[in-house]
């Protein structure tokens, strides 16, 4: 646990020290007309100094504060939680050629399938019911979505 | 316009047909919104903006107004019924309301609730009628310098009261800070942080990013919980009238709650969560019966439940004077104000009279309408109550991806969306916490925008900041926050370090 948190005070201060040598490329400007990249270098300059007090609090730890401790998801929940987003990403990717409505189904129908552990029928009938009502609504509200290869 | 008449056109703008439809149908919403655990006010009208663009903006922002206010009679629903708040600011109602429902006083605690949050609201809204235009006069008089000493100082107080530690909040504002500077540049034109991407020139949508941090992040979070089944009190929910006793024991836990409501909920970071949990602790100093406290003690719900009420009002008084939000819900009505073509401000008041005053004169009348639905629709409500999570959290992410299309048409929101959910999820987990991010995001191009204003008028001289004595008096509560942050992680570093 304690060497997680030092990763991510590394991470932070890594990030700090990134986002401030390309604010520099930016041009800093003069005082009285600051450049595009002045106040970026002073948002890295403060997380830069914020991670290294990050990274000097995290490490002289030496008996992890158990009242701060982080819980870190079990691995089946990391497994469930990858798999939705698994199949929200592959939605977004095929959404332009599927469609909303087809497109949509399928979402649904995963992730119920995925998360829900149930039956192939009661999946596809609460697909219908979910994503047949929503698209009337979006229709009558004017709301443009995507219409894919199948015009719909 | 003196104040008078002023109420009189609001209540001209509140009381037409159409607006008056919209605010029925926002407290309906947010009420439903706040039974409904794992879905916040903020991801709600993040999900239903889009909706609103063939709307006038008054009624667009009676409809947004409606939901904030409702979700929180809302959410005292699922706390007293089923012992999860619907929302943050019920996690005290928990404590005494779900007792008294195993009791068989669920009924008194559901109407002590709604009577409660009706008396605070409305007490709430007085206090915003009247304060909102003296403090536009004084917001008038702010320049440069004692903007961004104003919006320094309420970042801070947000992450001085986040939950978790005061450094990983800092942190947090600071990847906020670097989010809202993606884009151009307004006042050189140079790109920054687009990696050659053309979506990004725009700088990145505040809804997506909100979107993402409330709806995706909710329901990475959530997947656990909704496996967790839950015991709904189902004894019939009767007498719902609270009796003279009750009244006795609550009418004053009713005024305290609106006055620490109103309070703190002009407070950046003040919010739902430290006005409740302020009120009861109160309570339960100020009573002659604390040990009843936890076992069905009417204060311990009348007291939070006003409380909560009141502070999400009092969250449009900053909003709506001085363009500030105070929390992330509030900045959720922020964005849209700017996506209506509205730019939030001291000019709101002059500029679109209309919505300022239409928008607070709804709420008088979203309050009669919460109280009038709340007793009766209880049974509804207990029936919705019972639809599975695993049912509820594809719709949930489908209005997300939905409402982050449909705000340009363009597929890169979706992916930044889910971007962002992921972010915030890790965030979470690591103790990182979200509203210092998403506020300072939301800050930062009027906050940068202020910091080089004042380099430029004062010839690059940083004494601007030190000259206007309202500038120096938010810097010495900002000095004061990080003092008081910083000692006491100090202190317990050096008695470590001394032990050694």
């Amino acid at each position: 646990m304690k060497r997680r948190e030092v990763l991510v005070s590394i991470l932070c201060l890594c990030m700090g020290i990134i986002s401030s040598y390309l604010a520099y490329g930016m041009g800093l400007g003069e005082l009285k007309r600051p450049g595009a990249g002045f106040f970026p270098i002073l948002i890295g300059g403060l997380l830069v100094f914020l991670s290294l007090l990050y990274v000097f609090d995290q490490s002289s730890k030496k008996i992890r504060d158990e009242s701060t401790s982080l819980s870190w998801p079990s691995r089946q929940s990391l497994k469930l939680v990858s798999l939705v987003l698994l199949i929200l990403i592959a939605y977004t990717f095929s959404l332009n050629y599927l469609g909303f409505i087809l497109g949509s189904f399928c979402l649904v129908l995963f992730l119920i399938k995925a998360v829900g552990a149930r039956g192939w029928f009661y999946a596809i009938i609460a697909s219908l019911l979910i994503v047949v009502p929503l698209a009337i609504v979006l229709w009558l509200f004017k709301v443009e979505l995507p219409k894919g290869v199948l015009g719909f | 316009m003196d104040v008078w008449s002023t109420l009189g056109y609001g209540m001209g703008v509140a009381l037409t047909p159409v607006n008056l439809l919209f605010c029925f149908m926002g407290v309906l919403l947010g009420t439903l919104v706040g039974v409904l655990p794992g879905l916040g006010p903020a991801a709600a009208m993040a999900l239903l903006l889009p909706l609103t663009f063939h709307l006038p903006p008054v009624s667009a922002m009676i409809l947004l107004a409606g939901i904030y206010y409702g979700a929180m009679y809302g959410g005292s629903t699922t706390s007293i019924l089923l012992n999860i708040p619907g929302e943050a600011g019920s996690i005290m109602t928990c404590l005494d309301g779900n007792q008294m429902a195993k009791q068989g006083r669920a009924g008194v605690a559901l109407g002590i609730s709604a009577f409660g949050s009706f008396i605070g609201g409305t007490i709430t809204t007085i206090i915003l009628t009247f304060t909102a235009f003296p403090l536009s006069k004084v917001a008038l008089e702010f320049g440069p310098a004692e903007y961004f000493a104003l919006m320094c100082t309420g970042i801070a107080l947000l992450c001085f009261l986040s939950q978790g530690s005061f450094l990983k909040s800092l942190i947090s504002m600071c990847g906020g800070l670097f989010v809202g500077t993606v884009g151009m540049d307004i006042f050189t034109g140079l790109p920054r942080y687009t990696f050659g991407i053309p979506s990004l020139y725009d700088g990145i949508n505040l809804v997506v990013v909100l979107m993402g941090m409330f709806g995706v992040t909710e329901i990475l979070t959530n997947l656990d919980a909704a496996k967790v089944k839950q015991t709904i009190i189902t004894k019939k929910v009767d007498h719902l009238l609270p009796d003279r006793v009750d009244w006795q024991r609550s009418i004053k836990p009713i005024l305290r709650g609106a006055a620490l409501g109103s309070f703190f909920g002009m407070l950046p970071g003040g919010g739902t969560i430290l006005s409740t949990f302020s009120s009861y602790a109160v309570e339960k100093k100020l009573s002659k019966n604390p040990e009843s406290f936890g076992k069905g003690a009417i204060e311990g719900v009348a007291g939070p439940e006003t409380a909560n009420n009141s502070s999400s009002t009092a969250g449009f008084i900053p909003l709506l004077t001085l363009g500030i939000p105070t929390n992330p819900t509030v900045a959720m009505l922020m964005a849209a104000l700017m996506v209506l073509g509205v730019q939030p401000g001291p000019l709101l008041i002059k500029s679109h009279p209309d919505i300022f005053w239409g928008v607070i004169m709804s709420m008088y009348i979203g309050n009669v309408m919460l109280m009038v639905l709340n007793l009766p629709l209880i049974g509804l409500w207990v029936q919705i109550l019972k639809i599975p999570y695993l049912i509820l959290f594809p719709i949930i992410l489908l209005l997300c991806v939905i409402g982050a299309y449909s705000l340009n048409n363009n597929i890169i929101d979706v992916y930044l969306m889910i971007f962002f959910g992921v972010l915030g999820y890790a965030m979470q987990k690591e103790g990182f916490a979200l509203a210092p991010f998403m506020l300072a995001m939301i800050l930062e191009p009027i906050l940068e925008m202020a910091f080089r204003q004042a380099l430029a008028i004062s010839g690059g001289h940083f004494r601007i900041f030190v000259l206007s004595p309202l500038a120096v008096s938010l810097l010495v509560v900002l000095v004061a926050v990080v003092i008081i942050s910083t000692i006491s992680p100090l202190m317990k570093l050096l008695r470590n370090a001394l032990r050694e």
